[in-house]
């Protein structure tokens, strides 16, 4: 079993960085010098930044998920609309922003399974060291995946809606005030949310 | 409220607040991803009301018995992985089954029941009331603990002697079972004992005069008289040694642990022979049974050996006073004049308590009578270091440590009947019958 979850995290992992790469490659912040200088720079200079951070922490997944992050954001500066009038980041993307949105997306998530398989398979081992029953260890180590895999499924449509939404409300051309008063509601919602769950978690916790 | 919540909480407020001031829709939109998480973490129970059930097959045992025990879980709530473990005491073994084990708890309430052997290695009560559980979240990173209790106890008694009768073998027996203690006290029987010379105040009754008379022709003018069986119990003393070189072994398997059997096995069968058995320790624990017969007498025993078993938990930084086997005897010297009793002594041999062995053997002689060549004073030696070894390099040092104690211990050896008793090759039966040697 370890073999195969290993197998998958590194596939994983290292499709979220060809993706974040993907993105990278597509913006003009890519361009300071040829193709081929640039695509090897980047990788070398991630390829080091990931090694440091292996050999620190003997983990590859943090510093890797660092270095997608790092990659992705000058796509997403490219939509930023007050990045470019407040912070004059001038950045350019050759995708649009809705198939930046959802690759970006799929990045986080390939990630966030990765880490998944990664807890799984230490709790996979230190079960099974402990003395528990191999086949019961595996069978909660499937059941696991499986919840979760449906987890990320439910995450990836809420999301794409959430994207299409996005991205439709963006072409609405409007005033000013319009636009200062649904990002006062967008974070009055949002944020009211989150008081509500941290307000329940604290009740919870107290009982 | 779980850390793990937190940070998604200022996860997705960093998210949100970067998309709002950047006014960037793609990460409000990714700011979803640590909101569902919060929200699954909180509308998704883990799996709760734990409840456990214990039942033990016995409540009593002894070392070395096996004892099942059956535990029932029920699983009201939640969805998730959980690990139940039912904690055991290190002196247990697990002989089949097993005590830790995961479930996957569904939707629908689940109830299991874990059933799983062990054995005592060692004397003393153990309390087995606590069942450990841990709930995992199903999809986010945190879990939860806790314990179930049931009030089950179970007290486990030391072994017993395996007597075995020698068939088709003419043998006699080195080791005083119990003849040689004698009582000096009480109204003499009909059951004739032996001749032996006269003394002082012998009244002339029980002068034989035929085996006098027929001394006189040998040159032994001294008159000898019948020696009858006096009416009373026999006394014999069990001395254990309690101090730290007894602690030596692992936690299941050490030498105080089969100091407690001998003891245990010793009284249990001198009480049988009728006979006036009586517990002092000496070393780190003060321990003084006064001498008794009866079933009485042994369940006292019993419950005051029970007692030595914490002796193993005793911090070695904290120095006790501690009393050699030497100053016992001569503390307790009023209690052995008119009886000549029978002495025991259980202990591990090593250069430390040599002297005082040696010391304590020469003052037990004078309280005692002879078996044959020897004092009736049987020392049984407990030899412990098999017990920690692993690899065959090990086991050939072990041997060579023994051997060398062989030989310090030689002086004393031929002072009383020394029985060697290793606790990883043999049963203390086995160790006692060897001293049987044939009488042609």
């Amino acid at each position: 079993m370890k073999e195969w979850t290993l197998t998958t995290r590194i596939l994983l992992a290292v499709f979220a960085y060809f993706l974040s790469l993907l993105l990278f490659v597509n913006t003009s912040a890519f361009e300071y010098d040829n193709f081929k200088t640039s695509f090897i720079t980047v990788n070398v200079i991630a390829a080091i930044i990931i090694g440091l951070g292996y050999v620190t922490s003997k983990n590859a997944l943090s510093p890797n998920f660092f270095v997608c992050m790092g990659l992705c954001v000058p796509s997403l500066m490219a939509y930023s609309k007050l990045g470019k009038s407040i912070f004059e980041i001038n950045v350019e993307n050759n995708f649009n922003a809705y198939f930046t949105a959802v690759l970006y997306t799929i990045v986080i998530l390939m990630l966030l399974a990765a880490a998944k398989l990664k807890r799984l398979e230490k709790e996979y081992d230190t079960l099974v060291s402990d003395g528990a029953d191999e086949e019961d260890v595996k069978q909660i180590t499937t059941n696991g995946l499986k919840v979760y895999s449906a987890f990320i499924a439910g995450v990836f449509g809420i999301t794409f809606v959430a994207e299409t939404v996005g991205v439709t409300f963006l072409k609405v051309e409007g005033s000013t005030y319009t636009a200062i008063i649904t990002a006062i509601a967008g974070i009055i919602l949002f944020s009211g949310c989150v008081y509500f769950l941290s307000r329940k978690w604290t009740n919870q916790s107290h009982k | 409220m779980p850390s793990y919540v937190s940070r998604l909480g200022t996860t997705f407020l960093f998210l949100l607040l970067a998309g709002f001031l950047l006014a960037n829709n793609i990460l409000i939109a990714v700011s979803v991803i640590p909101l569902v998480l919060m929200a699954i973490g909180y509308f998704i129970d883990m799996p709760g009301n734990i409840s456990v059930k214990k039942s033990i097959s016995k409540d009593r045992a002894c070392v070395g018995e096996v004892l099942n025990v059956r535990v029932d879980v029920s699983i009201e709530s939640g969805f998730g992985p959980v690990t139940i473990c039912d904690i055991l005491h290190g002196s247990f073994e697990l002989v089949e089954g097993n005590n830790f084990h995961v479930i996957w708890k569904g939707f629908s309430p689940k109830e299991l029941s874990l059933d799983y052997k062990i054995r005592c290695n060692s004397s003393g009560t153990y309390t087995l009331n606590v069942t450990k559980w841990r709930v995992r979240h199903p999809v986010c990173d945190y879990s939860d603990n806790g314990i179930c209790q049931n009030d089950i106890s179970v007290k486990i008694v030391p072994r017993l002697l395996e007597l075995h009768k020698i068939r088709g073998l003419s043998a006699k027996c080195r080791v005083p079972l119990p003849q040689g203690a004698l009582s000096t006290l009480g109204m003499t029987t009909h059951e004739f004992k032996e001749v032996r010379m006269y003394y002082p105040g012998d009244p002339f009754k029980s002068i034989n005069w035929k085996v006098t008379s027929r001394n006189l022709f040998r040159g032994k003018i001294h008159p000898v008289v019948n020696e009858f069986e006096k009416e009373g119990k026999k006394t014999v003393y069990i001395f254990l040694d309690t101090s730290l070189t007894m602690n030596y072994g692992t936690k299941s398997k050490n030498v105080i642990e089969y100091s407690i059997e001998a003891v245990n096995g010793l009284a249990d069968h001198y009480l049988g022979e009728n006979c006036i058995v009586s517990l002092i320790s000496f070393g780190e624990k003060e321990i003084f049974v006064p001498a008794g017969a009866g079933k009485r007498q042994y369940h006292r025993i019993l419950r005051e050996l029970m007692k030595i078993r914490d002796n193993a938990d005793i911090r070695k930084g904290i120095k006790r006073k501690t009393t050699d086997l030497d100053a016992v005897v001569y503390s307790n010297r009023e209690h052995f004049l008119g009886v000549r009793p029978l002495f025991i002594v259980v202990t591990r041999y090593c250069g430390s308590n040599s002297e005082a062995l040696k010391k304590a053997i020469e003052d037990m002689s004078k309280h005692t009578m002879k078996n044959g060549h020897l004092p009736s004073i049987m020392l049984i030696n407990i030899i412990g270091y098999e017990m920690k070894i692993k690899k065959e390099t090990e086991r050939q040092a072990a041997g060579v440590v023994e051997a060398f104690v062989n030989i310090m211990s030689k002086e004393i050896r031929n002072r009383c009947i020394w029985i060697d008793w290793n606790p990883a090759r043999e049963s203390l039966t086995s160790a006692l019958l060897k001293q049987a040697v044939t009488a042609r």
